[in-house]
């Protein structure tokens, strides 16, 4: 029993430090701004670069099990799903903060490029931009704006506490 | 050069005379003078341990050490961030909400600690009572010591609420400067995988060269990613509105003493008794220190020298990261060059108190901070000369103690 769980327990391993490795690279790659959003052309080069990144990693990984096809299937699966996790966790938290009105671009990361938002969580493109303001009295979005739809939440919210002390709000995701 | 030496103290010591003489300065001010050098002085002792435990190790100089500084003050604006959008644009909202996770969670595992002293002491414990203990009594120790922390902090809001804002601040600022910590720590981790440990047995000069580089390479990533704008800490409430409190001194005056300040002193010196702690008390320490003395020993009394190094990273850029954080409290501007300046004071400082050697470090870092304070204002300078009034004390320093003021004991004890 002890052995089977050691000889699961090694490709794994390997496939997590794979996938920590591809996707912070992918997010790396976003935040300098690679692919340039500056022309269309390149912005599409998105997608197949990204795919060529995670192909050269998957060769990488195959090299080492020619015969073992379980253990490489595991491993594969491993880095499959650090690296979506590290990517999505990613662009849910930028997406959160564009709901929360925050210009994530102009505020903190000046070379960001969007547009693999665009193609890898979905979020239309018209809408990879910060909600504007709240009216400060009435809490509500300017009339006639067009509003984010599809936003991750992800983090703790006021609304969602479980209770109110003194105008601070205590717990709850 | 001891007529040199003696000529060169002479000369400024009739410079402060004259200075003192023509244009006498308050108690007041130089205490303030000297208050404002103790809290520099702490982030230079902080950042110089980094160089010195490093050194201590690999007898190399990790000049990329104020790049990840940069990157963990970076890290913590963020989590400062982090903290005032969670609070709906208010510090003390969202270190409230975060207090919620975060005190429960330490009481819950100090509740669990006593169980853990306990179950070692008996050895001869059956299977069953112990994974009896193991799946129901210590997840239940640590449920109530969550509700015991959850219980702390409602009590508080009700009851205190001038204390429930100082714990909820001192907690949203812990965990900034934890977020700082930790990012810091992994950056230096990819900095000695990529950057120093394939170059482990090159000449010596070759990762000096390498660090060179990934500090040029991590500065101009962050000038990338974050802009060439400069971005501020915001100030908690409680920190704010300096000068804060005063204190004082009856015929002497009043001493206006400023809060972030007293909260950068306490927390660098705290840091500094854990590092004391880790390398004298610790197994991991002792084989740090193990490692310093001799690699391949240590390697033969089966101490893994490569973890040792990267843990000595670690711990190095820990108090980085924390440091970086603190700058940040201060009111330093962030920036792509916001770790090089310090980076080379702290630098200074190792120097100063000998390179290698822990208490030199944290005795040059306040030294120098002190000595760059007060040395302005009694050269008679203008505030500007107090780079220049650092760096010439390097010179001097290295020309007539080349092994740092407290240099001797490295002979004998590295780390």
């Amino acid at each position: 029993m002890q052995h089977q769980l050691n000889a699961l327990y090694q490709p794994i391993k390997q496939g997590l430090a794979t996938g920590a490795l591809l996707g912070g690279l992918l997010v790396f790659l976003i935040l300098i701004g690679i692919p340039s959003q500056e022309s269309e052309q390149l912005a599409a080069a998105t997608l197949p670069l990204f795919a060529a990144l995670a192909l050269f990693f998957g060769w990488r990984l195959a090299r080492g099990y020619t015969q073992d096809w379980l253990a490489l299937t595991i491993n594969v699966l491993a880095a499959a799903v650090l690296t979506n996790f590290l990517l999505m966790s990613f662009l849910g938290i930028i997406n959160q903060m564009h709901a929360d009105n925050v210009d994530v671009v102009g505020d903190y990361f000046a070379r960001m490029s969007t547009y693999p938002m665009q193609v890898l969580s979905g979020v239309p493109r018209e809408e990879l931009h910060p909600n504007p303001p709240r009216d400060p009295i009435t809490r509500e979005y300017p009339p006639n704006t067009e509003l984010r739809t599809n936003p991750f939440q992800l983090f703790t919210r006021a609304e969602y506490a479980f209770f109110s002390v003194a105008g601070v709000h205590l717990g709850g995701f | 050069m001891s007529a040199v030496g003696t000529l060169l103290v002479l000369a400024f010591a009739e410079r402060v005379d004259y200075v003192t003489q023509t244009n006498p300065a308050t108690f007041i001010t130089w205490a303030q003078l000297f208050s404002i050098g103790l809290v520099l002085g702490g982030v230079y002792a902080l950042i110089a341990l980094g160089y010195t435990l490093v050194y201590g190790i690999l007898f190399m100089i990790n000049f990329a050490h104020g790049e990840v500084m940069m990157l963990g003050a970076y890290c913590g604006y963020f989590a400062m961030q982090f903290v005032i959008m969670d609070g709906q644009h208010s510090f003390e909202d969202g270190a409230a909400l975060i207090s919620t996770i975060i005190l429960p969670l330490i009481v819950g595992v100090v509740f669990l600690a006593p169980r853990r002293a306990a179950a070692t002491n008996q050895p001869n414990e059956s299977l069953q009572r112990s994974t009896i203990r193991n799946f129901v009594i210590m997840p239940g120790r640590f449920l109530i010591g969550l509700l015991i922390g959850y219980s702390i902090l409602v009590a508080l809001s009700n009851g205190a609420p001038h204390m429930y804002l100082i714990v909820v601040t001192t907690l949203g600022v812990l965990f900034v400067v934890v977020c700082g910590m930790l990012f810091s720590m992994l950056v230096a981790f990819l900095l000695e995988r990529t950057a120093y440990r394939p170059l482990r047995k090159a000449p010596r000069l070759v990762p000096l060269i390498s660090a060179i580089g990934a500090s040029i390479f991590l500065q101009q990533v962050a000038l990338r990613i974050f802009g060439p704008g400069r971005k501020a800490y915001e100030q908690p409430q409680l920190l704010d509105t300096p000068p804060n409190f005063f204190i004082n001194l009856g015929t002497l005056g009043v001493l206006p003493v400023n809060k972030v300040g007293v909260f950068i002193v306490i927390l660098s010196i705290l840091l500094m008794i854990m590092l004391y702690i880790i390398v004298q008390r610790t197994k991991i320490g002792t084989a740090m220190r193990a490692v310093a003395e001799d690699k391949d020993t240590a390697a033969l009394m089966g101490i893994n020298v490569d973890r040792v190094i990267v843990f000595t990273f670690l711990l190095g850029a820990a108090l980085a990261g924390a440091a970086g954080v603190m700058l940040g409290l201060r009111g330093d501007d962030l920036n792509a060059r916001f770790g090089f300046t310090p980076g080379l004071k702290a630098f200074t400082a190792a120097v100063l108190g000998g390179i290698g050697n822990i208490p030199g470090a944290m005795f040059g870092g306040f030294f120098l901070g002190i000595v760059e304070s007060l040395g302005p204002q009694m050269l008679g300078l203008n505030n500007d000369w107090k780079n220049a009034i650092a760096f010439s004390l390097l010179v001097i320093v290295i020309i007539f103690r080349p092994t740092g003021i407290l240099g001797e004991l490295t002979g004998a004890k590295k780390v």
